[in-house]
């Protein structure tokens, strides 16, 4: 049965959206969950699922479109048969009592199951969709007037449309064009999101930035041990960071605010948002009420949050809320980074990696302690230095005393 | 400094010409700027030059053979002089309809030589020494391609020859070495062969017509060597000789040949000198402009069509690629699928011969099971009756899919006919739709219609 695709709500505040791109082409077959386009909002780009197994027929709303809110971007077929469907063959067979059998064939795929609009499409396209059992209804078609061509069916890659290809040209705007000055390459849809979120967040917000060392040692011995502990449940480092950050918000509620237009809003749990980087780029999904929450309860979070960013199904309320994310680069050997602020929030702190250095004891004899650079960003329209730095202070003492995140 | 144009096409040949006609239908301030005539190589010293000097000899032929027919008719004398004053009429008509064209269409043709200046504004260098300073939105630069010389041969204009030279000829030579059997240098040799020049043709490839389809290439040079044109093939020119007389030719394979003048044709190298393109970000590779079959290079203002982007050097594609570069300017449209259309080739010997799409080999390659039909002419009604039942069609499919992948005809009229394939192929018709198709009877086009049947098993007239 034919079926609208629409623009989901994907925030309390979101009145439309931007859709950046299609992840299947019309006539391609798709399973639930599987993403079907990328709708921008004004908080990030998102992912929308299929809901259940189908195929698409119809990408109608261009990308760059925006759109809003259940206004249909297009239309996919979830395989239940319906009146219309049943009664177009039945028309076409009546024709082709009155015409050679050769032909009947054609008139037979050239009357769309789907509607009454009739489909223009070259012989080879409609005996390779005949063929490959693809719906030539929707799919969308290059040649003149629309008319479907070989080339334009979702298997075009691996078929067909061979002579032009036949002919040699060279087509350096298909592919990266290099030039003396580099190579340019068009920047993807996602990619101008970011960008364009990245520059404004670092434009908007007076970001300033504070940075300590705490000392790990403890915290690392405590993480093997409770690791050898129970095989079955596995502590990162990042966990206890995300925990520590979690109880410093939960002593310090004044700092779990962010700046809107009508004013500094405060925040009612203390979320904690983490910096997770995927083949698609790096997202940030936000983990609830951190500060009230067991460092397994916490790891199990994460670690479901994880998964769900690796394979691109982080919905827009996944990743809305708390003002702080945790963006922790110590797997790339780096001592201190300086993050930029995630649009909507207030606060990033960026991990370094864990160095063993030599520091002075009370007595001046140098002891070897296992530090952990940290560099908050925070925003200046929200919180003042001395608040940041107390907060800072809090994360410190946490990590510096684990016992505190495990109790 | 005036108000910027929207589009400077560089180049006034059949893809700058034809770009700014579009250009001016689409309301784009066009300018063209020419350093010499208008309609380029093809309308001046190329194709329609070269068509009527064959048809001089195709005529000739024509009545040689009359007596066959049943005419009673005396060997023709040859007015050489006005052979060749014929064919210049011809461009020039030609020639004058395009500045009218370009004149109706409201572009403005500047006479000179163009160049990129380093801020990518362009240099008009003008006939009067003036220069003048354009600047545009777009640029496409379409200006064509030159002969290649041969290091051992190198053009004078008077003992060797470019087909520039071959197309003013003062007298008929007696003898002609073509080096090169591509299409120039076919259609020369059978020029002035069939005029009474003793010519001898030498190719460095293993076949003469080297990119057509090997069927069409051995047919064609037998042809040839039957009507009495001297053919090497897989042998290059090791040294040469130019004396006042004649020039001596040693051959690899240690042949030696002699001829009072020598043709080189040995393929066409991009005008992309003195351009200025460096102030570009137009990347030049083997001395061609690197663009897509929509005319785009890697410098987003700046487009190339033709043959300053190589082959094939087709008038034809030139002016395709010209037209869709300004339909994609005028749209605004970024990039987009840059598919390259079917383009056929044609060669205007005697036996003419025409293919598009893929040649048997290419359609081998694809390692995919294909079907061949080939249909001779000799077994064709019309083709008996008008005295020309030399030659073939053949057509290539996908076995699979039934998609016309390639077809080659030679024999009469053989580039006429090529377009029945041509767009068939476009439209993506299948084989049935080329069966189902009423081919009137009696024509050289039911051929094609048998070679489609011959293919799948079933021709009915052989």
């Amino acid at each position: 049965m034919r079926r609208e695709l629409v623009v989901p709500k994907l925030g309390l505040t979101m009145t439309e959206g931007t859709l950046l791109e299609w992840l299947v082409k019309p006539g391609e077959r798709f399973k639930a969950e599987q993403g079907l386009f990328v709708i921008e909002s004004e908080k990030a780009a998102v992912e929308v699922p299929a809901e259940a197994d189908g195929v698409l027929l119809e990408a109608s709303a261009a990308v760059g479109a925006t759109l809003a809110l259940g206004s249909p971007v297009g239309y996919w077929d979830d395989g239940a048969a319906n009146e219309a469907a049943t009664a177009a063959p039945m028309a076409a067979a009546r024709e082709s009592e009155a015409t050679a059998p050769a032909f009947a064939a054609l008139v037979a795929t050239s009357a769309p199951a789907h509607s009454g609009i009739r489909q223009f499409a070259t012989p080879l396209a409609r005996r390779l969709a005949r063929e490959q059992g693809v719906d030539l209804h929707g799919v969308q078609g290059s040649g003149p007037r629309g008319r479907i061509r070989a080339r334009d069916l979702p298997s075009a890659a691996t078929s067909a449309a061979t002579m032009a290809v036949a002919t040699p040209v060279s087509a350096p705007a298909a592919s990266p064009a290099s030039t003396a000055a580099g190579t340019l390459r068009p920047a993807t849809p996602t990619e101008q999101t970011i960008a364009r979120r990245l520059v404004a967040s670092k434009q908007e917000i007076p970001h300033f930035y504070l940075s300590v060392e705490a000392d790990v040692s403890a915290l690392m011995t405590l993480r093997v041990q409770l690791n050898e502990a129970n095989p079955q449940q596995r502590f990162t480092l990042n966990h206890f960071i995300v925990a520590a950050v979690g109880r410093a918000i939960a002593q310090m509620p004044e700092v779990n605010c962010v700046w809107t237009a009508e004013g500094i809003l405060s925040l009612p749990t203390a979320d904690v948002g983490m910096a997770v980087h995927t083949g698609r780029g790096l997202t940030a999904p936000v983990l609830r009420d951190v500060g009230n929450k067991r460092l397994s309860e916490i790891a199990r979070d994460a670690a479901a949050a994880g998964v769900k960013a690796q394979a691109g199904r982080l919905s827009m309320a996944d990743m809305s809320g708390g003002a702080i994310t945790v963006s922790n680069a110590g797997m790339h050997d780096v001592t201190y980074m300086a993050s930029i602020i995630n649009p909507g929030q207030s606060m990033i702190l960026g991990i370094g990696s864990v160095r063993g250095v030599f520091r002075p004891d009370a007595d001046d004899r140098p002891v070897l302690r296992r530090e952990l650079g940290m560099v908050l960003s925070a925003d200046h329209r929200v919180l003042d230095g001395v608040t940041a730095l107390k907060f800072l202070k809090c994360i410190v003492q946490a990590l510096e005393r684990p016992l505190s995140l495990v109790a | 400094m005036a108000e910027p144009y929207d589009l400077l096409v560089i180049g006034g040949g059949p893809g700058g010409y034809v770009a700014a006609l579009r250009a001016a239908q689409l309301k784009l301030r066009t300018v063209l700027v020419e350093r010499e005539h208008l309609g380029g190589i093809c309308l001046n010293w190329g194709c329609i030059p070269t068509k009527s000097l064959l048809h001089t000899a195709d005529t000739l032929r024509r009545i040689r053979h009359a007596s066959d027919l049943g005419l009673a008719v005396a060997e023709p004398a040859i007015d050489f002089a006005r052979v060749m004053q014929r064919s210049r009429e011809v461009a020039q008509r030609l020639n004058k309809g395009v500045t009218h064209l370009l004149r109706k269409a409201g572009v403005t043709v500047i006479d000179g030589a163009a160049g990129f200046a380093p801020d990518r504004s362009v240099q008009v260098m003008q006939p009067d020494g003036k220069t003048q300073r354009l600047q545009a939105r777009h640029l496409i630069v379409a200006t064509g391609a030159h002969p290649r010389a041969l290091p051992q041969l190198p053009f004078d204009g008077d003992r060797v020859w470019s087909y520039r030279d071959a197309l003013a000829a003062r007298s008929l030579p007696a003898s002609l070495l073509v080096i090169g059997a591509g299409a120039i240098g076919m259609e020369f040799a059978s020029f002035y062969a069939t005029l009474g020049t003793k010519v001898t043709l030498v190719e460095a490839l293993p076949r003469v017509l080297p990119a057509s389809d090997a069927d069409v290439s051995a047919f064609v040079a037998k042809a040839i060597a039957r009507g009495g044109i001297t053919v090497r093939t897989g042998v290059r020119v090791q040294s040469a000789e130019v004396r006042k007389d004649r020039v001596l030719v040693e051959l690899a394979n240690g042949e030696s040949l002699q001829a009072e003048r020598v043709l080189v044709a040995v393929g066409l190298a991009g005008n992309t000198e003195g351009l200025g393109l460096e102030h570009t970000r137009v990347r030049v590779k083997g001395g061609l402009i690197q663009a897509d079959a929509q005319g785009a290079t890697s410098d987003p203002t700046v487009h190339a069509i033709g043959d300053v982007t190589g082959g094939p050097m087709l008038a034809h594609r030139a002016s395709h690629q010209g037209l869709a570069c300004v339909e994609r300017i005028a749209s605004g449209a970024k990039d987009g699928p840059a598919h390259a259309p079917l383009i056929p080739s044609c060669v205007y010997s005697h036996p003419q011969s025409a293919g598009v799409g893929l040649n048997e080999d290419e359609a081998k390659s694809r390692g995919r099971p294909i079907r061949v039909g080939r249909f001779p002419l000799d077994a064709s009604g019309k083709a008996i009756a008008i005295g020309e039942a030399s030659g073939f069609v053949k057509t290539i499919f996908d076995e699979a899919s039934g998609e016309l992948l390639g077809a080659h005809i030679v024999g009469p009229d053989a580039p006429e006919l090529i377009h029945g394939f041509t767009l068939a192929a476009t439209l993506e018709t299948t084989e049935a739709e080329l069966m189902e198709t009423v081919f009137a009877h009696p024509t050289l086009s039911e051929s094609l219609h048998e070679s489609v049947l011959a293919a799948f098993g079933r021709p009915l007239h052989i």
